[in-house]
């Protein structure tokens, strides 16, 4: 296997060196040095430098995906949570930006998941706060959508029409 | 923010919502709304809705509608089925009254990549004037409604219609009477039938149709039968005669006992799935059979059948051993009245992977307990209405299964709210709960929706 450096540019133009391997989780790194390899690293116009050392953290660690070890892969579970535990509100979306930017499907994963936890449970008040939204809809329009919501999703827990189905 | 998401992303953090959350999130704005409904693909309607409402979904591919009133029946074929549907819907399901075969027609043009579709029909059914107009439709189920004994005209007898190659893959049929008519171009129409669901049916055509229902044993895989009491018999003996495919048998309420016996005896099977439900007479004599038939089984499930003694479950498990991986003794009484059973079982099945022994309510921690030290596999545990078990009982599972994801103890009045909590905190790959919402504090749910687990009483 190479072990191909590859050195990535940020927008404030500091640089940052993975191995290729690592890099190519970011298809669109990948396709960029496919073409032609840039001699001053692969310019990322739309990444701050404090975004991407935090890609580059974790291009490093997912380099090798464990397959079939279950420990392995408990592991970098554990890695995945500790390493979004510290991020605040506004670097977490600067990730998912960067990760749909660069196109690392891991990490998009990653990122969005946590942003539905962080969701879920929230209301609709709490939701536009955290994603500071303001309310465009008019009284009349949002007694409306609430009407229409199916009445029932209360319950919780899995609504499969196999379930619905059996006898039990 | 908002702004700074484009419609992508926020698309990918809505797909990740748990149900509650994501209705929540199309009141957050309108253009949150607007992405909501975009990226469903699957609703619930209600009648009447305006037909306008429809286009708001431009992805949809699973509808179901609901009518609840009565009076939308036949006459207003339009008011129950609201066309044209969106082209490309691929499922539908319509809850209603039932609708007259000739309502199906116009649908077809509508919606002509229909995969699966689910509905309620009159009789007579006219199946050869519709069904080859779906040319995708792999999965078709049908209920008729019970006729009313004054209404019980005889119907012509269908002429000889041309035999379709039906892509149907799975029927499920639900209140098909004696006197049915028009069934046996269905069965030489649908060679290519995996799984076949029979639900309160009495007949299976008429004398002369009745035979062409062999014709789509040839590659069967799946066949239940529910409460079909007049035809079970005969559908047993030619099954063990003519169908060498079958891997999962379910059968509820009904069946003598010589006619099982004969098929768990006679059949060199490829089965693995076999699950039973109240034949009143089954007894050891039947588990001695499928020990010595069944070798492949996996799946192997019992309910309310109280003849059945130690002895049987014995032979049967000693002689299938590890390759069982789902178990399932439902309301059962002799897990209650032989105590050691359970132990000597979970010895044998080391395979184990599921284990259902909801509805025994007599069942004491000790039994169970003394089981599940020996299945360290179990992935899925259900106990529901068991109320003889405590505490005890989550503590040992807890100890013992720790690849457990899925449990169900609803009903369990032993099992206290305190443990639940300590259970679900404690528990490291359980995804799913079973348990009355009271004894979820909210300390548990909150954990609970960290480790997307599902907290339900259903």
């Amino acid at each position: 296997m190479s072990t191909k450096k590859i050195t990535l540019l940020s927008s404030d133009n500091e640089l940052f060196t993975v191995d290729e391997e690592a890099a190519n989780q970011s298809l669109t790194i990948k396709h960029l040095i496919e073409d032609t390899e840039p001699e001053n690293g692969v310019p990322l116009p739309q990444v701050h430098s404090k975004i991407l050392a935090k890609v580059t953290e974790y291009l490093i660690k997912h380099a090798n995906e464990p397959d079939n070890d279950a420990a392995a892969k408990e592991e970098l579970k554990n890695w995945d949570d500790k390493f979004l535990e510290k991020v605040n509100h506004e670097t977490l979306f600067d990730l998912i930006l960067a990760a749909n930017y660069l196109d690392i499907k891991g990490l998009l994963d990653l990122t969005c998941q946590t942003v539905a936890d962080l969701m879920n449970g929230m209301s609709v008040v709490e939701v536009r706060k955290l994603f500071n939204i303001v309310n465009d809809f008019t009284p009349e329009d949002e007694a409306e959508v609430r009407k229409r919501r199916k009445r029932g999703t209360k319950t919780i827990g899995p609504s499969n029409d196999q379930a619905n189905q059996s006898n039990h | 923010m908002d702004s700074v998401l484009c419609d992508e992303v926020l698309q990918e953090i809505f797909q990740r919502l748990a149900p509650p959350s994501a209705a929540a999130a199309s009141l957050v704005s309108k253009r949150w709304l607007h992405l909501h409904r975009a990226a469903k693909t699957s609703i619930t309607l209600r009648l009447p809705f305006p037909p306008s409402l429809l286009s708001l979904y431009p992805h949809l591919s699973s509808l179901t509608i609901i009518s609840h009133s009565q009076s939308q029946i036949s006459t207003t074929t339009a008011a129950a089925l609201p066309l044209p549907l969106p082209r490309s819907l691929r499922r539908l399901r319509l809850v209603s009254a039932p609708l007259p075969a000739s309502a199906l027609l116009p649908l077809s043009s509508s919606c002509p990549l229909l995969s699966s579709l689910s509905l309620s029909l009159l009789p007579p059914l006219s199946l050869h004037s519709w069904l080859p107009s779906f040319p995708s439709l792999t999965h078709l189920s049908i209920s008729i409604p019970i006729p009313k004994s004054d209404s019980n005209q005889h119907q012509p007898h269908p002429a000889d219609h041309a035999i379709a190659q039906l892509p149907l893959q799975t029927l499920c049929l639900s209140g098909i009477g004696v006197s049915d008519s028009g069934l046996g171009w269905l069965w030489r129409s649908c060679a290519a039938l995996k799984t076949l669901k029979l639900r309160s049916c009495e007949g299976l055509g008429d004398d002369s149709e009745f035979n062409y229902f062999i014709n789509c044993f040839k590659g069967l895989q799946e066949l239940e039968l529910r409460t079909c009491r007049s035809v079970v018999d005969w559908v047993l003996l030619h099954l063990g005669r003519h169908c060498f495919s079958l891997r999962s048998l379910l059968l509820y309420d009904g069946g003598n006992r010589d006619a099982l016996l004969r098929y768990l005896s006679q059949s060199n099977s490829t089965l693995k799935r076999l699950d039973l439900r109240l034949p009143l007479d089954l007894e050891n004599d039947h588990l001695f059979a499928a020990a010595e038939s069944f070798r492949g089984l996996t799946t192997f499930r019992l309910q309310s059948c109280c003849l059945v003694t130690g002895e049987g479950l014995n032979r049967l498990t000693s002689e299938l051993g590890t390759g069982i991986e789902e178990l399932g003794l439902i309301n059962c009484d002799v897990v209650e009245r032989e105590s050691g059973l359970l132990a000597n079982l979970g010895q044998k099945l080391t395979g184990l992977k599921r284990l259902d022994l909801s509805y025994n309510e007599m069942l004491c921690d000790k039994e169970l307990v003394s089981m599940l030290v020996s299945c360290p596999g179990l992935v899925e545990i259900k106990l529901r209405g068991c109320k003889g078990l405590t505490e005890e009982t989550l503590l040992c599972i807890l100890k013992s299964c720790e690849c457990l994801e899925s449990l169900d103890i609803a009903q369990c009045g032993g099992i206290g709210a305190g443990v639940v909590q300590l259970f679900v905190s404690k528990s490291k790959r359980l995804r799913q709960v079973y348990v009355e919402e009271s004894k979820v504090s909210a300390a548990a749910k909150r954990f609970s929706s960290l480790k997307f687990m599902e907290v339900g009483v259903s």
